[in-house]
């Protein structure tokens, strides 16, 4: 009989870590990103976007517009940037496949992102490098991921918060 | 103690409540207020339009491996008033000029960016500049522009305080040749 | 198991109502009434699956580095999220119209008779029991029990009153 009802506590605190893991991985196959939501890390797309705003991605449209920002990875640097798109070409490679190349600059910042990107490549790719472009904007409230993520007592503390309360209160 | 965390919970809760609420009407009256403000169709006089090019050799003018690469530069008069795009959610403008051309690939195989600028009030929404030099020199992914025909378009991006991020283009395209090599 | 209990805090209609959710067991067992775990165990079972399916995907999720282009990891990850959420959408469902205010269920050892016992309070500040009794499908008594009637000053529940209370309502439709 008690143990059933710790069994229930248990599964509770489960459901809440399971349910905003699985809604995350929801939304990324919506989005058809890998990192549907992320926090702005740098200043280089100011005034637009500041340190610990929050960006909602989408990455289902074939081809990216000039103008778009977008959010891109570049193999071997796991860091991701949000920059503006300056050019885009289309391109058919060697199977005969229509790829897209862009080029991207920070709007801060006064030269393009060349130096950024892979070891001898001149632009990005479209289907390999980018995560998603940005649709929507929520100022601010990142700065508490990113003191969670920078700051390791802020992790802990808060994931004992929320085991605590699961765990003390029913219903 | 357990009372003082089911206030904090409900207390929370209610402040998550409300502030999901207000991003979602904040949102939709931006949406609206776009819309009534007829920002899909607004006007900009683009004249004088003059695309000049020459040969560069170095990496950051993407030259690969010292081949030379036809690099291009623009000069252009542009007369526009973007005041209708400043609502109450506006926290930013940013506007493009941009070329477009046809490749082999697609009819919009290449778009490239001349010149942009960053509008933050909108005192500053009026743009008038005759003569402006554009901010980049800009190449093609192949070795020269062989002399295409560009269509030159301002474009804008809004950025809002919160919400979506609206794109769109002024009235009043333009076209323009590149030189021939 | 003997009734060890924690005194509450009376201006607290959920404790309250937790309290004597939890008492239910020992004074149906006082009655001669054997508790069956069938509805509790179902809703275990399927969460715990739910939550298998969310832990298979974390570590699917490391292991191919969050990479959507590998198609083993994309299907994989399509088919642990529709399973998940078909999971929950489950035990909403059961939580809803199967165990519903279900408190108790329970079978009698001498006449094999099973009951259930439904209770709720209206809300918060209302600090009334409102109890239902159905033996074997057939509805055998309703009453609203006020939380002053079974819990003393102190915030204890006294198990011998509650047991009153169900002794009356279980024998007198047995007439």
């Amino acid at each position: 009989m008690n143990i059933r009802q710790q069994l229930v506590q248990l599964l509770n605190l489960a459901m809440v870590l399971s349910t905003a893991f699985m809604f995350w991985k929801g939304l990324g196959l919506v989005t058809n990103s890998n990192s549907p939501i992320v926090v702005v890390l740098s200043g280089s797309m100011e005034p637009a976007f500041q340190r610990g705003d929050i960006l909602f991605l989408w990455n289902r449209d074939k081809y990216v517009d000039i103008g778009d920002v977008v959010v891109y990875e570049v193999k071997g640097k796991p860091i991701p940037i949000v920059h503006r798109v300056l050019r885009e070409h289309k391109v058919t490679n060697k199977d005969r496949k229509v790829r897209q190349l862009l080029l991207t600059k920070g709007d801060n910042n006064p030269t393009d992102d060349l130096s950024l990107y892979a070891h001898k490549s001149n632009y990005l790719d479209r289907d390999e490098d980018v995560l998603g472009t940005v649709k929507a904007y929520l100022p601010k409230v990142g700065y508490v991921t990113i003191l969670i993520t920078e700051n390791k007592y802020a992790k802990l503390g808060l994931l004992g918060l929320m085991a605590l309360s699961t765990l003390l209160t029913r219903e | 103690m357990f009372n003082i965390i089911q206030r904090i919970q409900s207390l929370s809760n209610f402040y998550l409540t409300v502030s999901i609420l207000l991003c979602i009407v904040t949102t939709v009256v931006s949406i609206i207020s776009m819309f009534l403000d007829e920002t899909s169709s607004i006007p900009a006089q683009l004249s004088n339009v003059v695309i000049s090019t020459n040969l560069k050799y170095s990496r950051s003018f993407g030259s690969v491996g010292g081949r030379p690469k036809e690099n291009s530069k623009i000069l252009f008069d542009l007369d526009m008033d973007l005041a209708p795009l400043f609502n109450w959610n506006t926290k930013q403008l940013f506007v493009q000029l941009v070329a477009e051309y046809p490749t082999s690939v697609a009819d919009d195989g290449a778009k490239v960016t001349y010149w942009d600028s960053i509008i933050t009030e909108k005192k500053y929404a009026r743009v008038h500049v005759n003569k402006q030099r554009g901010k980049y020199s800009v190449w093609d992914v192949s070795d020269s522009f062989q002399g295409r025909n560009a269509t030159v378009k301002l474009k804008w991006n809004l950025q809002p305080y919160v919400g979506f991020l609206f794109f769109g283009q002024t009235k009043g395209e333009i076209e323009v040749a590149y030189p021939a090599t | 198991m003997s009734g060890i209990t924690k005194p509450v805090n009376l201006y607290s209609v959920a404790e309250l109502r937790n309290a004597t959710d939890d008492a239910l067991p020992l004074a149906l067992s006082k009655l001669g009434y054997e508790q069956s775990f069938s509805l509790i165990d179902t809703k275990l079972a399927i969460g715990y699956v739910a939550t298998i399916l969310a832990g298979s995907l974390y570590y699917l999720e490391k292991k191919y580095n969050n990479d959507f282009s590998n198609l083993t990891y994309y299907y994989s990850m399509v088919a642990l999220v529709v399973g998940y959420f078909a999971l929950n959408g489950l035990l909403w469902l059961h939580g809803k119209y199967r165990e519903k205010d279900i408190k108790y269920v329970g079978i009698n050892k001498n006449n094999q008779k099973k009951i259930s016992i439904e209770a709720r309070v209206e809300n918060n500040t209302t600090p009334i029991y409102k109890v239902t009794v159905i033996e074997n499908n057939r509805l055998l008594g309703k009453q609203d029990i006020p939380f002053t009637g079974i819990f003393d000053e102190d915030g204890f529940i006294h198990i011998d009153q509650l047991v009153e209370i169900f002794t009356r309502l279980l024998q007198e439709k047995e007439k």
